[in-house]
């Protein structure tokens, strides 16, 4: 039966063929006998609707891949499917267990959302994936599927990206007209992540956190009392007029996303898309350091006087960079 | 308006002489002799003064561009060259064998103009040598306790000098907006306390 209870063990099925299944069962036997912490969490069972089931990676006939799939039943209904790579070896096996266990709670403890419609809602909704697959830090690497093509395999560590081809590195805007068109998942995996050779996701997380405004901030960010940025986040030059201001209000923790909207520098959507991506971005410290006490001197701007801003605006329009 | 002074500083090679003419309305005046300090820099002539171009405002008035000669043994010039700027635009190049201590050196000499929020760093040639990264780069100021703006920039591209120009402009109008709004809450303060102590 599928596990209801957080207590209770989950349960494994294996799906494959007789000579392989009794290979699989007999290392999850053993692993389990050897490590109390899984005997307790999982149980092997032959029920269809088990809370993991162990599948073939690849075809059929082939020879035996390392690689095995599990489809992962989370408490919402919803299912997920994780490649374990390398799954004959116990290190693999166990690092999998414990992945699949947190994405079984942390999946199952969140309300089903409907299927976003508009743009916003399609790149708030990738964002609380990203978020969640890196806050379980329980696998290092995940696959992003759009349609039927696995398009890019991502290093959830250093957030970095190998795209199956130039043509699949997409702004947010192509991105989430892909997804709109033929679904998306991101799908996480063990090993085999992108690591420091694969391209920054960054400027993607930054649009995609900007798109994401219209339907308020992310979740996690929420639970964020103190917003302080490390550094000026140099993805925002160029944007919206209002984000060197935004950044001065966040340097020093001082301010929250409340403080800022009351403020009234921009449109809502403008300050909570520039929060997400600055969160999603990572560049505002973690709780620890926020609440310590700042380094940063405020600026004593010893000649902000009328002059300068008469001169700046005058720069502004005889370099025809003038902004709205 | 009294005079108005742009500054272009970096080490030598990273574009200030590219920079100014790409916004000067006359040819740039150049002291680029041939170089004799390749130990620093490869490039077959450098600047030894300084580079100096001129904008004219749609107001009359002319915005001095000034280019700092980037050899260190110039070091104790930048300060003077940067006092009374309207702002600071300090260019790096990726390519050279420690950016991040090319980096510590200018922000050590604009360190006023800084706390001031008028100085943006630019980093050239970042699509060649993606080591150290713009991440590295607000590390680096960050652990220096301060806090401006870095991005990628290609000064050979007019566009990307207009680009680093707008942020500039920018952080002066919004340090002159939080201050203003400083002052407001103070003025409510002082009139809170004021109105408090009147019998």
């Amino acid at each position: 039966m599928m596990n209801t209870h957080d207590e209770a063990p989950f349960s494994i099925a294996v799906a494959l063929p007789t000579h392989l299944k009794s290979l699989v069962e007999r290392m999850l036997h053993g692993l389990l006998r050897e490590q109390r912490h899984h005997a307790a969490r999982w149980r092997l069972s032959d029920a269809a609707d088990a809370d993991v089931t162990f599948r073939l990676h690849g075809e059929d006939g082939q020879a035996i891949s390392p690689d095995l799939l599990a489809h992962v039943r989370c408490r919402d209904g919803r299912s997920e499917t994780v490649v374990i790579e390398g799954a004959w070896r116990a290190g693999a096996m166990t690092a999998a267990l414990d992945g699949i266990a947190t994405m079984i709670v942390a999946r199952g403890a969140a309300p089903a959302t409907p299927p976003p419609s508009s743009p916003s809602a399609l790149a708030r909704q990738w964002l609380q994936r990203w978020c969640e697959l890196r806050t379980q830090n329980a696998f290092d690497a995940a696959d992003l599927n759009i349609g039927e093509r696995t398009v890019a395999r991502i290093d959830l560590r250093s957030a970095t990206a190998r795209y199956a081809s130039l043509d699949d590195r997409p702004d947010a805007a192509a991105l989430v007209a892909a997804m709109a068109r033929g679904g998306w998942d991101l799908v996480p995996r063990h090993g085999d992540a992108a690591g420091g050779t694969g391209v920054s996701m960054k400027p993607l997380l930054w649009q995609l956190g900007l798109l994401s405004g219209e339907q308020g901030t992310l979740p996690a960010l929420r639970a964020v009392e103190r917003l302080r940025l490390k550094g000026w986040p140099y993805l925002a030059a160029g944007g919206h007029a209002s984000f060197a201001e935004l950044i001065n209000y966040l340097r020093n923790g001082d301010n929250d996303r409340t403080s800022l909207q009351a403020r009234g520098i921009a449109p809502r959507a403008v300050v909570d898309g520039f929060l997400n991506a600055c969160f999603v971005c990572d560049f505002f410290h973690d709780a620890a350091a926020a609440a310590a006490p700042p380094r940063i001197a405020l600026p004593p701007s010893p000649r902000n006087d009328a002059a300068d801003r008469a001169a700046v605006s005058a720069l502004r329009r005889t370099l025809g960079i003038a902004r709205p | 308006m009294s005079e108005i002074k742009l500054l272009f500083a970096g080490p030598m090679g990273a574009g200030k002489t590219t920079a100014i003419r790409a916004i000067s309305a006359i040819e740039p005046i150049s002291t680029e002799v041939a170089n004799t300090d390749l130990d620093e820099c490869n490039k077959a002539e450098t600047t030894v003064a300084m580079d100096y171009g001129e904008l004219t405002l749609d107001t009359g008035h002319v915005v001095h561009l000034y280019g700092s000669p980037g050899q260190r043994r110039f070091e104790f010039m930048w300060p003077l060259l940067a006092e009374g700027a309207l702002g600071v635009v300090v260019l790096l190049d990726n390519s050279r064998p420690d950016p991040l201590a090319d980096l510590a050196h200018f922000l050590d000499a604009f360190a006023a103009q800084i706390d001031a929020g008028r100085v943006v760093v630019a980093v050239g040639r970042l699509d060649t040598h993606a080591r150290p990264g713009l991440d590295d780069y607000v590390d680096a100021i960050a652990a220096r306790g301060q806090f401006l703006p870095v991005v990628d920039a290609d000064v050979r591209r007019r566009d990307d000098v207009l680009g680093v120009l707008d942020l500039l402009f920018s952080q002066i109008e919004s340090a002159g907006r939080s201050d203003a709004d400083a002052a407001a809450e103070t003025d409510e303060w002082l009139h809170f306390v004021q109105h408090a102590r009147t019998p």
